[in-house]
């Protein structure tokens, strides 16, 4: 019986080996299509992405892979553009650049809904057009942190308070598997 | 990080899960371990039945017999035949000692009786183990469900508070919960194979003894008047 045990074992441990390679290789493969860290600049409003904001989409870029980078600034969009995704949820919309993204646009969907629901406009009533974009970084296991003003907007409450509902946030879900980098590097634009 | 997507659902499962997981995992090797030996032992048992009933056939004498059990040692029905010949020795000469050598076909009963206890343990042997693999069948999807359901409720647990719950909040964590299940079922449903194979084969070769039996018991009568007549022959010669 010790025999057939240890050939069972070996079996076993031989399986997983080769499922755990053969993933690694997908996921290899994968990640070779994907950058390892991608930037998100979230847009608050309902205008269509190819709308008057879009020359002002000038991300940091700290993707390795150069799709996203080479993009200048005022060019119009329908020249070779960066594929450019807007998803947009609970009044706040997010605009991914790189295709990569298209994997997990529920997580940002989730993470649009979270902040705004913590989001309390100071100015909620009134007709002021201000923007401040609040940048910051989700680690893996969904905690928010390196949370900075950005584009400050001149206005201390108004900036307060996207960073406070970004603060208040403080955990997200985990990152999703489809996004295997450690981190993820948000710009959020509140805008009114 | 590689291989994270297929093992990014076990890292994340939370001890309880770990813990029925291992389980499983053990289940898994021991069931499969048995499996692997009773098909040896099985396929011996089985070729060297039929060469051993083919043999039969051919010299159904009784000096013969012990000849056979030497040449098929793996063979479940050599302990009947080795039973049934040593029963019968000794009490022939137990009869032959107090001269009622004409009574001999009194001694066929003992003589089944014997092949019948031989017969049951060697069906005892043949069918070792074999519980295991219908507690692995029966248990593992259990233990599975037992993962999952804690998973579940881990999860549910940790959205108390939660502003929005979303589908989008619920579905990691129910997805890493469904891996216990996934792995009851892996470890469940080679065993319920394997049980029900074997289980079959053991009645094959219990049927297979029943006929040896019968067909023993037939030869020994046989013997048991030949010997008397023969032996009464004697003692009308005398």
């Amino acid at each position: 019986m010790k025999r057939e045990l240890l050939i069972s074992f070996a079996g076993h441990i031989g399986i997983l080996i080769f499922i755990g390679i053969a993933s690694g290789f997908r996921q290899q493969r994968r990640d070779s299509l994907r950058p390892s860290i991608i930037t998100v600049q979230i847009l608050r409003g309902h205008e269509p992405a190819t709308g008057k904001s879009e020359p002002a989409t000038q991300l940091l870029q700290t993707s390795p892979k150069p799709v996203t980078s080479k993009k200048t600034p005022g060019k119009p969009k329908n020249t070779s553009p960066p594929k450019t995704e807007v998803i947009r949820g609970a009044g706040l919309g997010a605009r991914i650049e790189g295709a990569s993204a298209l994997g997990y646009n529920f997580y940002l969907q989730q993470m649009l809904e979270r902040i705004a629901s913590n989001w309390q406009d100071p100015y909620s009533g009134n007709a002021r057009n201000i923007k401040t974009t609040v940048a910051f970084v989700i680690e893996r296991s969904g905690l928010i942190s390196d949370i900075k003003i950005e584009n400050g907007s001149g206005d201390p409450l108004f900036d307060e308070s996207c960073l406070r509902a970004v603060i208040i946030t403080k955990k997200l879900p985990p990152l999703p598997d489809e996004f295997t980098a450690p981190r993820l590097k948000i710009h959020l634009e509140f805008e009114r | 990080m590689a291989g994270q997507s297929f093992f990014a659902p076990f890292l994340n499962a939370g001890l309880f899960a770990l813990i029925i997981l291992i389980i499983l995992f053990l289940m898994s090797i021991i069931s499969w371990a048995i499996f692997f030996r009773k098909i040896r032992q099985f396929r011996r048992a089985r070729s060297q039945t039929r060469a051993l009933l083919e043999n039969f056939n051919i010299r159904r004498e009784l000096t013969n017999l012990s000849e056979l059990s030497k040449l098929f040692p793996a063979s479940p029905l050599v302990p009947l035949l080795t039973a049934a010949i040593e029963e019968w020795q000794v009490l022939k000469n137990e009869f032959f000692n107090h001269n009622r050598e004409d009574n001999l076909n009194l001694l066929v009963p003992n003589i089944t009786e014997a092949m019948e206890r031989a017969a049951s343990r060697t069906l005892e042997q043949l069918e070792s183990s074999l519980p295991f693999l219908a507690i692995t069948t029966m248990v593992a999807p259990f233990l599975g469900l037992l993962g999952t359901v804690q998973g579940v409720l881990r999860t549910f647990l940790s959205l108390r508070g939660a502003q929005l719950p979303t589908l989008q909040l619920i579905a990691p964590g129910i997805s890493d919960a469904l891996v216990t299940t996934v792995m009851g079922l892996l470890v469940a449903i080679p065993a319920a194979l394997f049980y029900n194979y074997f289980v079959g084969q053991a009645r094959n070769l219990e049927g297979e003894m029943d006929r040896f039996i019968s067909e023993l018991t037939g030869i020994f009568r046989l013997e048991a008047c030949r010997v008397s007549s023969l032996e009464n022959q004697d003692t009308d010669a005398k």
